[in-house]
């Protein structure tokens, strides 16, 4: 147990506090990108390219440019800075220039500012773009030939692999070796709002960008390399965000060079917002996975190795693609203790929409096939789901599939102790056969996963993995708060506020959490990989303890008692004694009055991770979150449709801090994982995405969620977590796709070997079956 | 893209919008303004019915319910003899979009919209409807409607109304096989309405959606069932019979393979609902 978890008595911290910026969000007042309108504003708009791979032969902007309203077109050449971008590796033009090659359907070509939108869409439709066709490569097996190269280096960037024991001698070891191929699809991030920024010169003469965004640091370096400006001279303000989910970790900093770009060239504000269209058909996505997993167990269910080969399908630039593959890397064997572990995994470029940052960055999909494989093992011996995981569960000190020892905050096997018993299992079981005996046309399985989630950016990410905090205590009491992390719908500034109010002992009402602005606060790392509680959390706790520690010491002096007699909370400082009493805002002023600094940084660092990516084997992460999650599905077996009849879930997520934004974490985490287990499925057609709105993009509404989720956490602290906490974000997404595959293939006694399990691919296996 | 709207207050002012050339008369809306914010169309006048008093009516006698044409979705749900007199389209109108979408579409919208997906309109197949023209003419649903989105409307006319004739049945079905359960389209729908005999099916009407360009009644799978006896045997003929007559295609939702197998196996519903006939 960490230091920071000895029982004492909260004020707000672990207390349901109802969300902080609700109000104005249920009331409509909050602003989002576009609703910014401004004097003179222009609308931005982007030429895309029409090919899968072409070679642009001309690009004519002569109609366009004389409609009337058009204020600027741009191509290529207008670019003041580099044209070549990436968050990664620069593989990636900011607009196509003549000569080279488009690489997907969607690449852009030139840029539109106009009066109006209807305009800009106009002169969008009049930009001539002559191509050569080429042959486009669609799929990984294609790419993989190397005949046709995306990118002249080949169409594999880069590769990553983990050696640990000897897989060999393993699988010689084992009394059943099992093996098998398994795909998981995209998904789309399908958040409510779409790319968005208005950019504009301010009073400083440099560009100040406001956009829906998860990481305005990104965009704070990407914009003035485009513009060939230096950093000072741009501001980055996130707007309200609605809703991210990867999605918009890397992508606004190319939409924001865009929309600088015409602000650059008009003088003018710009608002550049993509219709639904433009969003899905341009925008990351999550990878594609192909995979091939081999395991050895012995007859008692120890697994004893697993050997995995990995293609993920990173289309047509890299973005943030290799950090994606260490995380997929990582996750690949799941959340077992493994003598031998060999994973070997390749990023390899398709001509089509580029992958990215998704919930779960890299991990859903292998960690579907990981707890396939091993549900597979379970029926090969025989053995219940459960115990086969609970056989090979970490534990402290055990040993991840990176050779990571584990220390402390392990709540892996009392995820699965809970989630038995909250479902009440084998009674579960039984309801479910006799279910199956009593129907012939309706099957229900049960399914069972169990995860391990990195939290933060992990040893690859090291670089980036530190945030900041500015913390201001105002002569009324009431207090600011700037992090560089950003509210997405997450929650973060509530929790960030109960972190805030818990230190400095101020009541949570009187404080405010600002959206990050870049002139605040120091870099502070992406808003990604469940790292906003503890990184941003700690940053806060730092700046307000000190804070607080100046004013404890003026409470002392000017009372005469001992720094240890006085408490701080709800917005009031006592002795403990009872005989001085007065309200934080008061003493905030007696501190003003006595030139007393208010005003406070916090910095909360990485602990440092050694990791070797010769062998891939290392402190992967900082520590990690566990889930076990049990889910019961019926099949239609008529037509192949699944629905998921209610679910069970259990998260260590070290401490609870805010109860209820945790539950509703996880019930989002659910209904997305669930979506993409089920029915979220993109289609193109010559790689253009033909799914390209929700009327044939298809994510769950209210009628697909099961009636029954019960939620469940196991507290087992993490010591350098705020109050022991680790991160949700991501975990509660990350056991759903392979529970509900799980179920569905206990449902109709056939392996469920790709995600999404559409009614048709269902109905398909059956028919096998029944064949 | 602009265009001019006019809500007429009579019948008689819509009939003179209407005819302009570029017109489009709207009633909810939920399939007209997709399309226009897709491209599909361009009007240059859109004319909406929803201010004409005369066509916002539901009247039923002995024989028939007459349902206006700007009456919604929502209103239908709530008119408690439609459910009692066609529970088969009570049941496809519940289907249709979200309550927000069936607050603003209306039937005769889903008709108008003659999609070969229309949920409304399978239900109309199935209880033989009427659709009443301003000019005065009474055409039989299937030969309304043509192909997908055309119908025989003569320019400058409009829908007035859709009479159902009422009809006893034993037993109706209605479903959709959508991707999601609700705010779908359908892959494949199906409905049917069976009256039985002392021993055996007296009458029986079967209509498929999304399986060809309209909406599908098979009227010989119908003639071969009267006088048979409902059990596995006679589902398994009949989801034979259904295979080879129904042609589908392939589309984003599904493939003309699946959707084929699904009208078959959606047969076996008859055995699932435990229908004895």
């Amino acid at each position: 147990m960490g230091t920071f978890t000895k029982k004492r008595d909260y004020s707000v911290i672990g207390k349901e506090i109802p969300r902080v910026d609700s109000l104005v969000k249920v009331k409509g007042k909050a602003k989002f990108v576009a609703d910014f309108d401004m004097k003179d504003m222009l609308y931005g708009a982007l030429v895309l390219s029409k090919r899968a791979r072409g070679r642009v032969k001309k690009i004519d902007v002569s109609k366009a440019s004389s409609l009337k309203g058009v204020r600027a077109i741009l191509t290529y050449e207008d670019i003041p800075g580099e044209n070549q971008i990436g968050e990664v590796v620069n593989d990636m033009p900011c607009l196509v220039p003549v000569g080279e090659e488009v690489r997907y359907y969607g690449d852009v070509i030139s840029l539109v500012a106009a009066d109006s939108l209807e305009i800009a869409k106009e002169a969008v439709k009049l930009v001539k773009v002559e191509y050569e066709d080429l042959e486009p490569v669609l799929t990984i097996e294609k790419a993989l030939k190397n005949e046709v190269k995306i990118h002249p280096s080949g169409n594999i960037l880069t590769s990553k692999k983990i050696r640990k024991g000897n897989v060999e001698k393993g699988f010689f070891e084992s009394d059943f070796v099992i093996e098998d191929d398994f795909y998981a699809h995209y998904q789309e991030q399908a958040y409510l709002e779409p790319q968005g920024i208005l950019s504009l010169y301010d009073n400083n003469y440099g560009i100040t960008i406001y956009g829906s965004m998860q990481c305005p640091y990104y965009v704070q370096e990407m914009v003035p390399k485009v513009l060939g400006m230096s950093m000072h001279s741009v501001r980055v303000i996130q707007a309200e965000t609605g809703g991210a989910f990867g999605g918009k970790e890397d992508v606004p900093s190319y939409v924001a060079s865009q929309c600088a770009l015409l602000t650059y060239h008009t003088k003018k504000p710009v608002l550049l917002v993509y219709s639904r269209e433009v969003d899905i058909q341009t925008t990351s996505k999550r990878h594609p996975i192909k995979s091939h997993y081999k395991l050895g167990v012995t007859e008692d269910g120890k697994i004893k190795a697993v050997e995995i080969t990995a293609h993920m399908d990173m289309g047509a630039y890299a973005t943030l693609s290799p950090i994606v593959m260490y995380r997929s890397l990582v996750h690949a064997a799941g959340a077992y203790d493994i003598e031998n572990v060999k994973v070997d995994i390749d990023g390899v470029y398709t001509n089509k929409v580029p992958c990215g940052a998704f919930r779960g960055f890299g991990s859903p999909q292998v960690l579907f096939a990981m707890e396939s494989i091993v549900d597979e093992a379970a029926e090969k011996l025989r053995m219940d789901p459960m115990d086969i995981r609970l056989k090979n569960a970490l534990r402290i000190g055990s040993r991840t599939s990176t050779d990571q020892l584990l220390t402390e905050s392990v709540g892996a096997v009392k995820t699965i102790e809970h989630a038995m018993e909250i479902s009440n299992y084998a009674e579960l079981k039984k309801e479910m056969a006799a279910f199956n005996l009593e129907n012939k046309f309706k099957k229900r399985g049960i399914g069972v996963s169990h995860i391990i989630y990195g939290i933060s950016l992990g040893a690859a990410g090291q670089h980036l993995d530190a945030a900041g905090s500015l913390v201001q205590v105002h002569r009324d009491g009431s207090v600011n708060i700037h992090i560089g992390n950003t509210e997405m719908g997450q929650g973060a500034k509530t929790v960030i506020a109960m972190i805030a109010s818990e230190a400095l002992g101020q009541s949570i009402e009187k404080i405010r959490v600002d959206n990050p602005d870049t002139s605040y606060v120091q870099d502070s790392g992406p808003t990604v990989a469940s790292r906003a509680t503890v990184f941003s959390g700690n940053a806060v706790k730092k700046a307000c303890e000190k804070i607080k520690a100046r004013m404890e010491e003026y409470f002392s002096k000017t009372r005469n008692v001992s720094v240890e007699e006085i408490v701080f909370k709800n917005g009031a400082i006592k002795t403990v004694d009872n005989k001085h009493k007065i309200l934080f805002d008061s003493l905030a002023n007696e501190c003003y009055n006595s030139n007393t600094k208010m005003v406070e940084r916090g910095w909360f660092v990485s602990p440092k991770l050694r990791w070797n990516s010769e062998t891939g084997l290392g402190e992967a992460y900082i520590t990690y979150a566990y889930a076990t999650q049990v889910v019961v599905a019926e099949v239609d077996m008529l037509t192949g449709k699944s629905q998921v009849i209610e679910a069970y879930t259990s998260h260590d997520v070290g401490k609870k801090l805010n109860p209820v934004g945790l539950v509703g974490q996880v019930q989002g985490g659910f209904v997305q994982g669930m979506g993409y287990g089920l029915f979220e499925e993109i289609k193109t057609t010559d790689g253009r995405i033909t799914t390209d709105n929700f009327n044939t993009y298809i994510i769950p509404t209210i009628s697909d969620i099961p009636q029954k989720l019960k939620i469940d956490f196991v507290e087992d602290a993490y010591s350098q977590g705020p109050f022991g906490a680790k991160g949700i974000g991501e975990p509660s997404l990350m056991p759903v796709p392979a529970s509900i595959a799980n179920a569905i293939s206990n449902a109709v006694r056939k392996r469920v070997k790709r995600i999404p399990a559409t009614a048709e691919y269902v109905f398909n296996i059956i028919e096998e079956v029944i064949k | 893209m602009s265009y001019s709207f006019i809500s007429p207050r009579d019948e008689k002012e819509l009939k003179e919008e209407i005819s302009a050339p570029g017109s489009f008369t709207m009633s909810g809306g939920t399939d007209l303004l997709v399309k226009i914010r897709m491209g599909k169309i361009s009007p240059q006048k859109i004319v909406s019915t929803s201010k004409i008093s005369t066509l916002h009516f539901i009247d039923e006698n002995d024989d028939e319910i007459v349902i206006g044409s700007t009456i919604t979705h929502a209103e239908l749900l709530e008119y408690k003899p439609l459910r009692e007199a066609f529970p088969v389209l009570f049941d496809a109108i519940y289907t249709i979009g979200s309550p927000q979408i069936r607050n603003r579409g209306t039937l005769v919208g889903n008709v108008m919209n003659a999609s070969p997906a229309g949920d409304g309109l399978l239900a109309l197949y199935l209880l033989d409807a009427k659709i009443e023209i301003s000019n005065g003419d009474a055409v039989n649903i299937d030969e309304f409607v043509v192909s997908p989105g055309r119908t025989i409307l003569p320019k400058g006319e409009y829908v007035k109304s859709i009479h159902i004739p009422k009809s006893k049945w034993d037993h109706h079905y209605f479903e959709k096989v959508g991707q999601r359960n609700s705010m779908t389209i359908s892959i494949v729908s199906i409905g049917w309405l069976i009256k039985c005999g002392s021993e055996a099916i007296e009458n029986l009407r079967i209509a498929f959606g999304s399986v060809a360009p309209t909406i599908l009644r098979l009227k010989d799978v119908e003639k071969f069932s009267k006088g048979k006896k409902i059990d596995e045997k006679f589902v398994h003929v009949v989801s034979d019979m259904v295979k080879e007559r129904v042609n589908p295609i392939d589309d984003v939702r599904g493939s003309a393979q699946y959707r084929k197998k699904l009208c078959s196996n959606l047969m076996y519903r008859m055995v699932e609902e435990g229908i004895k006939c």
